[in-house]
């Protein structure tokens, strides 16, 4: 596979207290777990807390697809989703 | 302390213990009279060390500094001080030392020293020999005769004056090495060195050489207080922080004009904000993964930008860290907060643009935890600044 699955977590304010650097301590442990197929990297705010509710944070970006409400989990599990959809 | 854009006072302190002390003996304190346009100093260092000198120069400190803010009569400052200082048990003297040092914002500089080391006056990288008189005294009451040395001269752009206890040129008495101790002689070399090796060197940091210098002259346990104040007359360095979207998104360029055209350094606090002007000046932003901390979220990186971090986690907690006695130097970590507050402190007018426009997300009863309002951050932030460390501070809503 030549495209790089590309993360982007947002380290706004409200995206920070509800936990999104939960994925950046994790930042090698998946890219090496994605044998590097996953690049992971921040912004200082994706400015989706204004247009939704804050409940709904930490927000992130996966190949431009925003996820709600991110966790390891979620993030894991849509890698995969991505990845057998590429291998199909 | 701002005289006219050419011309600035940067006052900092360094202080050590005793070793196994726990508190200092030597007080330091500075005052900016804002109504008479000048600037105060005072060190005292009291008799012997621990709780009992912390108390009584503490005294005399605030009574100095209260004296000369009010313009008393200098003598009968002194006087007063001797008379009303507790007498030690056991030597059954009142004693602690003083030097107050009066500067005003057009550099007219009024020293009065009570038995400190002397001052040293930085010019050129030499000692500048300024013109000094004495005044001897006698207090009939206590019979005790004292003197009092004064100078009386004019700052220029560039000098330095060091005022220290004698913690520091009595480092390392009666070792192999130094005998009878540093000296005051090898300290006015020693900054006389710094001054030429390192002329724009902030006033913190030079206080802390020569702390640092006379500590290592007592093998790291020092037998006395050690206090080095240092002021710096130069010119200001200035910094714009810019924080928070402006209510109107018409003022958005006006943003990037600040940050392209400033005259200084720039800070950007906050995500939003960080957006704001990459989209307004055409730069990338990108987060520095690696400032990762659990309280603070990671500060990025823009060209041309010297800081860009989060905003109102990050400016609290550097509000904590400004608002707290612990030494600013002796902080390890190394978060946006840190580094925002080491901004602020090597800068001497900072300039805050602050946006009103308020996150309804930031107010969410959901949240965790509760953020505060931007511009109520800023005003402490700024008065801290200003009292504690002396700092020009302006702030302009958008």
């Amino acid at each position: 596979m030549d495209k790089k699955i590309k993360i982007v977590v947002c380290c706004g304010t409200t995206c920070h207290l509800m936990g999104s650097s939960e994925i950046l301590i994790n930042k090698e442990e998946i890219e090496s777990q994605f044998k590097d197929q996953v690049v992971i990297s921040g912004s200082p705010c994706l400015g989706k807390c204004k247009e939704f509710a804050a409940a709904q944070a930490p927000y992130l970006l996966i190949n431009d697809e925003l996820i709600c409400q991110a966790n390891l989990d979620k993030v894991i599990d849509k890698i995969h989703q991505i990845l057998a959809k590429t291998e199909e | 302390m701002k005289l006219d854009k050419d011309f600035f006072i940067e006052v900092a302190h360094v202080q050590k213990f005793k070793h196994g002390q726990k508190v200092c003996g030597d007080t330091f304190m500075s005052m900016k009279v804002k109504h008479d346009k000048r600037i105060i100093a005072v060190l005292s260092d009291g008799l012997g060390s621990g709780v009992r000198a912390n108390v009584i120069s503490t005294m005399t400190a605030t009574m100095a500094i209260t004296y000369s803010a009010n313009k008393y009569d200098n003598i009968k400052a002194a006087e007063t001080i001797m008379n009303t200082l507790p007498i030690d048990s056991v030597r059954k003297i009142s004693y602690a030392t003083f030097t107050i040092v009066d500067i005003d914002y057009e550099g007219k500089c009024d020293i009065i020293d009570y038995d400190n080391p002397p001052f040293i006056l930085i010019r050129d990288g030499k000692r500048f020999a300024t013109p000094n008189k004495q005044y001897l005294g006698n207090i009939t009451s206590l019979s005790r005769k004292y003197t009092l040395n004064m100078a009386s001269f004019k700052l220029q752009l560039g000098d330095k004056l060091i005022i220290f206890s004698d913690g520091v040129n009595q480092s390392g008495m009666g070792s192999n090495a130094l005998p009878f101790g540093w000296g005051v002689d090898k300290v006015q070399e020693f900054c006389e060195y710094l001054a030429t090796k390192y002329p724009n060197m902030a006033a913190r940091s030079f206080a802390q050489e020569i702390v640092e210098y006379a500590n290592a002259n007592s093998d790291y346990e020092p037998q006395d207080d050690i206090t080095c104040c240092v002021i710096n007359i130069r010119k200001p360095r200035m910094l714009a922080v810019l924080t928070g979207p402006p209510v109107d998104k018409a003022k958005d360029s006006l943003m990037g004009d600040i940050v392209r055209n400033y005259e200084g350094r720039t800070a950007i606090c906050g995500g939003t904000t960080a957006k704001i002007l990459s989209r307004e000046l055409q730069r990338d932003v990108e987060v520095d993964i690696s400032t990762l901390d659990p309280i603070v979220p990671c500060s990025s990186t823009m060209e041309g930008v010297d800081l860009v971090t989060e905003g109102m986690l990050t400016m609290g907690e550097a509000l904590k860290h400004l608002e707290s006695k612990e030494f600013i130097g002796d902080i390890k970590t190394e978060n946006g907060a840190t580094k925002l507050v080491r901004l602020f402190l090597d800068s001497d007018i900072i300039e805050f643009y602050v946006g009103t426009k308020i996150n309804d997300a930031h107010q969410d009863p959901n949240m965790p935890v509760e953020l505060g309002i931007r511009r109520n951050t800023i005003r402490s932030i700024a008065k801290v600044l200003e009292e504690r460390y002396l700092k020009d501070t302006k702030i302009k809503f958008l």
